[in-house]
């Protein structure tokens, strides 16, 4: 347990030294304080306006900071040969993945809180409300850039980085598109292919669980109990990608 | 991992972790919101089947769109009066997000006006009854309107009117009275007048608004 937390708090001191994940902050920043004037633009349903686009940037920084800084992790690792170094030392292939991840996910998650409190502020400066509702949706993409974040680790675990930032964004694109293949399942309107549709449907993520926004920023009500699912969902998605990670890591000639 | 039992744990924990993904991924469907909302009829091709492509992001995009359909339509307005893309956008807005009720209101209230196709507003706002959106009595007295100014046909008018009394938040009272009058008359001058001013009380958007007023205040 102590090599995972060495692990892990080796990789918050790394990655809070990355640049990446302040120009992120930033351009997350200036996106919901564009946000305010696209909202203004709108000429009404100004907090509808503003409240969509807030929660679409946050979204979209948890895939640039997982494609830049999740992909890479391992990948700088061998490359600087400090790999090597680590695990001469009395650290399992097992506590380095995870410890990686955790450290990684921490700084991620205090990256995000900041987001989150800007985007409220912003919202409550505005004459926004900030629901229960509101909370869940950033939730949920929080899980989202959790899950996305692991299967770039699992990515980079057998691959080289640009491989693997290719292969996340794929599994990003692939995981929305899948409710296509839901609605299609749904419709029967491809009734020749439904044990395919089906195969395909469970083989991919849907990551369409993880969005929230619509109803939240329109006041629909949640399914009852809709948000621990999509934790549960997220959290299995979370571990298969880490046992997974370990196997291809543990298979790897060093 | 090396012994097989690690190798063997190790298959077991995927097939559990495969199994339970599986298992909630069907529940978590099962309770989908969009699959709670009901098809919509189809201008163009339907939201459902376009949305996906958005990656998550359809409602910012439609937010998006709806700002370049205002200042399009601001555009044009002040130059040739000619609104080639206008339904176009208004209908793509509706199917990106059909929760969006000012998109509602202006294609029931602009649409037939300024791009002269009734046709199109109609289905624009039925698209807008079957979702799930506030103000819905809005829509069905602006399809008693169009029905009415329109299309001519009384009897659906007052029946499309008379529905929009018994949603919440209606005017019962004055929605009643209307639906009543148009079953008992003809489309004439002094009844257009008099339904473009009740619109004009009833939007809340200053565009249409200041459109109105500029037709009611014509002699």
């Amino acid at each position: 347990m102590n090599a995972l937390f060495a692990v892990m708090l080796n990789t918050i001191k790394e990655t809070i030294r990355n640049h990446v994940v302040y120009v992120v902050l930033l351009f997350v920043v200036a996106l919901i304080v564009l946000s305010v004037s696209f909202g203004d633009w709108s000429v009404f349903a100004r907090i509808q306006v503003i409240e969509d686009f807030g929660l679409a940037t946050m979204s979209i920084s948890g895939l640039l900071l997982a494609v830049f800084i999740g992909v890479g992790l391992l990948g700088s690792e061998m490359s600087s040969k400090t790999l090597y170094h680590v695990l001469t030392r009395p650290v399992t292939r097992y506590q380095f993945i995870v410890g990686k991840y955790l450290g990684l996910l921490s700084v991620l998650a205090l990256n995000y809180v900041v987001m989150t409190l800007f985007f409220v502020a912003t919202l409550t400066l505005l004459g926004g409300r900030v629901t229960t509702a509101l909370l869940s949706a950033v939730l949920c993409i929080g899980v989202e850039m959790a899950v996305i974040v692991s299967a770039a680790i699992f990515f980079s675990s057998f691959t080289s980085t640009v491989l693997s930032a290719m292969f996340s964004v794929a599994f990003y694109v692939a995981g929305h598109l899948n409710d296509l293949i839901s609605v299609q399942i749904a419709s029967q309107q491809w009734a020749m292919f439904p044990i395919v549709l089906k195969t395909l449907y469970y083989a991919l993520p849907n990551l369409e669980h993880f969005n929230v926004r619509d109803a939240v920023v329109y006041t629909m009500a949640l399914p009852d109990g809709y948000a621990p699912l999509v934790l549960a969902y997220g959290l299995a998605y979370v571990t298969l990608f880490l046992v997974l990670s370990c196997v291809a890591f543990n298979k790897k000639d060093l | 991992m090396k012994s097989p039992r690690g190798f063997i744990a190790i298959i077991a924990a995927l097939a559990v972790l495969l199994a339970s993904i599986a298992v909630l991924q069907n529940k978590l469907t099962s309770l989908s919101l969009s699959a709670r909302v009901p098809k919509s009829m189809a201008y163009l091709p339907a939201s459902d089947k376009i949305g996906p492509f958005f990656l998550g992001f359809k409602t910012a995009f439609a937010d998006f769109l709806w700002i370049k359909t205002t200042l399009y339509f601001g555009g044009h307005l002040l130059s040739d009066k000619q609104f080639p893309w206008l339904i176009g956008m208004v209908d793509m807005v509706t199917r990106l997000n059909p929760h969006f009720y000012p998109a509602y209101e202006f294609a029931g209230l602009m649409v037939p006006d300024v791009c002269k196709n009734p046709q199109a507003a109609e289905i624009i706002l039925q698209r807008g009854i079957s979702s799930d959106v506030n103000k819905k009595w809005k829509l069905y007295f602006y399809l008693g309107m169009l029905y009415y100014k329109n299309f001519g046909d009384c009897r659906r008018a007052a029946i499309a009117i008379a529905t929009a009394a018994q949603l919440p938040e209606a005017p019962v009272a004055k929605l009643l009275g209307v639906a009543t009058a148009m079953m008992s008359k003809t489309q004439g001058e002094k009844d257009s007048r008099a339904f473009e001013y009740l619109m004009y009380s009833t939007s809340e958007n200053p565009e249409v608004r200041r459109y109105l007023q500029g037709k009611l205040t014509r002699p």
